[in-house]
């Protein structure tokens, strides 16, 4: 079974193109467009991965990895925190908050994707089927 | 000291303590010489006392004088303080200003370039997907050029070394420009358009491109957030109080009364938060608000939450009014 990824980034552009690339590698995907919904989503969904960007309307990507990490039954789930703000005392804010890594924007795809397929312990290498 | 009298040779200790108490509330030569006239149970003599009362009065002036001194120099620190507190929010300013900057540069840049490696690493992107691709990273480019020159601009602007044209500028034809060179806009957006513009107006002494650019401004603004369906825009130009007046209405959901002055603000745009956030670099209307302001103009909006907005901006013609 194909692994579930949330994306919540309120950037249009950037969705599609993180879409496309999860699609392509076999990913299900979700998008939420506030920090709000991709709450509802994570309840909804239950995914294994959530993208999450800082900067959202109504709740802030903080504010939704804190409000998740509270959850005992939502602590399985990723988090991979999108931003571009990259200062070292937000890197650490995300850290802090239980996301299990912080990306930089504008980042390297062959990176996000090498990262996510780690963390969902799908080794570095594509599988072969 | 060479008094003559025994008893307060012996008691040398005491008068000079007597001396030094008295000193500080008088001069210390009248100290000396009232201690000396007790001790000696003489009376003093009338020039005696006057001298006193001269240095009592004396010390009296330069204490006042060293309060005086006292509260300046405690207002200058204040001052200073206050200096120091401005230079602070200053830097905090500048120092968010930077952050936003940065966020708004890179947003555009991440789309372009996981767009552009996305073409690299997947060849099997069919032609119709690589057209839409492509035209996401242009348009991601553009935007990040016209934020680059905005803020370029405005730091001109701010730091007063913008170069201004100034000419006698009829505004009815600046008006009548930029709605011509956005006719195919606001066809392509399906939104009816209505000028209101007298025979004519006084000149103003203005910079002709500034003047575009706040038009174009205005009514960019007024396109992107006029109804969906039945987008409306009016255009009013007139002449009264010494002044031209120049409003630009839209149909749209209207702004708050609490967002009205941020959206003035460098980087706050206002747009529906649940659904996409709006386009733009959120520089437009602050630096037109500062063109205006530069011409001796002022630039305010007036709008109800579902009722539309109506921005304003007016233009001195320097005649007698």
């Amino acid at each position: 079974m194909s692994k579930k990824i949330l994306i919540a980034d309120d950037e249009p552009s950037i969705v599609a193109a993180v879409e496309f690339l999860l699609q392509r590698d076999g990913y299900e995907v979700h998008v939420a467009r506030n920090g709000e919904e991709a709450l509802k989503q994570v309840e909804a969904q239950n995914p294994d991965l959530v993208l999450l960007d800082v900067m959202m309307p109504v709740k802030s990507g903080y504010e939704v990895c804190m409000r998740m990490r509270e959850r005992a039954d939502w602590r399985h789930i990723k988090i991979i925190m999108l931003s571009a703000k990259g200062r070292d005392a937000e890197v650490t804010k995300g850290l802090t908050m239980g996301a299990d890594v912080y990306v930089t924007k504008p980042f390297s795809t062959r990176e996000l994707m090498a990262k996510i397929k780690t963390l969902l312990g799908q080794g570095p290498e594509p599988e072969s089927h | 000291m060479n008094w003559p009298d025994e008893r307060l040779i012996a008691d040398a200790e005491l008068v000079h303590y007597i001396e030094v108490q008295l000193a500080g509330a008088i001069g210390a030569a009248s100290a000396r010489v009232m201690v000396a006239a007790i001790a000696k149970e003489e009376a003093l003599t009338i020039d005696e006392v006057r001298e006193i009362l001269d240095e009592a009065s004396q010390v009296v002036v330069y204490s006042h004088k060293l309060e005086q001194k006292s509260r300046e120099l405690e207002a200058a620190t204040a001052e200073l303080r206050e200096a120091n507190e401005r230079l602070k929010e200053l830097d905090r300013l500048k120092d968010d200003f930077i952050s936003t900057v940065t966020h708004e540069l890179r947003t555009p840049l991440t789309s372009i370039r996981a767009f552009t490696e996305i073409l690299l690493d997947t060849p099997e992107v069919e032609v119709e997907q690589r057209k839409k691709f492509l035209g996401i990273i242009t348009k991601e480019a553009e935007r990040l050029t016209r934020l680059i020159n905005q803020v370029l601009d405005l730091a001109k602007i701010e730091s007063g070394k913008a170069d201004w044209v100034e000419s006698g500028v009829d505004m009815k034809e600046v008006i009548s420009d930029t709605l011509a060179a956005m006719s195919q806009l606001f066809k392509e957006k399906n939104i009816k358009v209505e000028a209101r513009l007298p025979e004519k107006v006084s000149t103003v002494t203005v910079d002709l491109d500034r003047m575009v650019q706040v038009m174009l401004n205005l009514l960019s603004n007024a396109v992107k957030f006029c109804d969906a369906a039945n987008g409306r825009v009016e255009i009013a130009l007139a002449e009264r109080e010494g002044c031209l007046w120049v409003d630009v209405r839209d149909n749209g959901r209207g702004i708050s009364p609490e967002d009205q002055e941020i959206i003035f603000q460098k980087f706050h745009q206002v747009g529906d938060a649940l659904t996409d956030k709006p386009h733009g670099s959120g520089l437009g209307l602050h630096i037109s608000r500062q063109i205006v302001e530069h011409f001796g103009g002022r630039m305010w909006v007036e709008s109800r939450v579902g009722g539309g907005a109506r921005f304003s901006f007016t233009l001195p013609t320097g005649a007698a009014t």
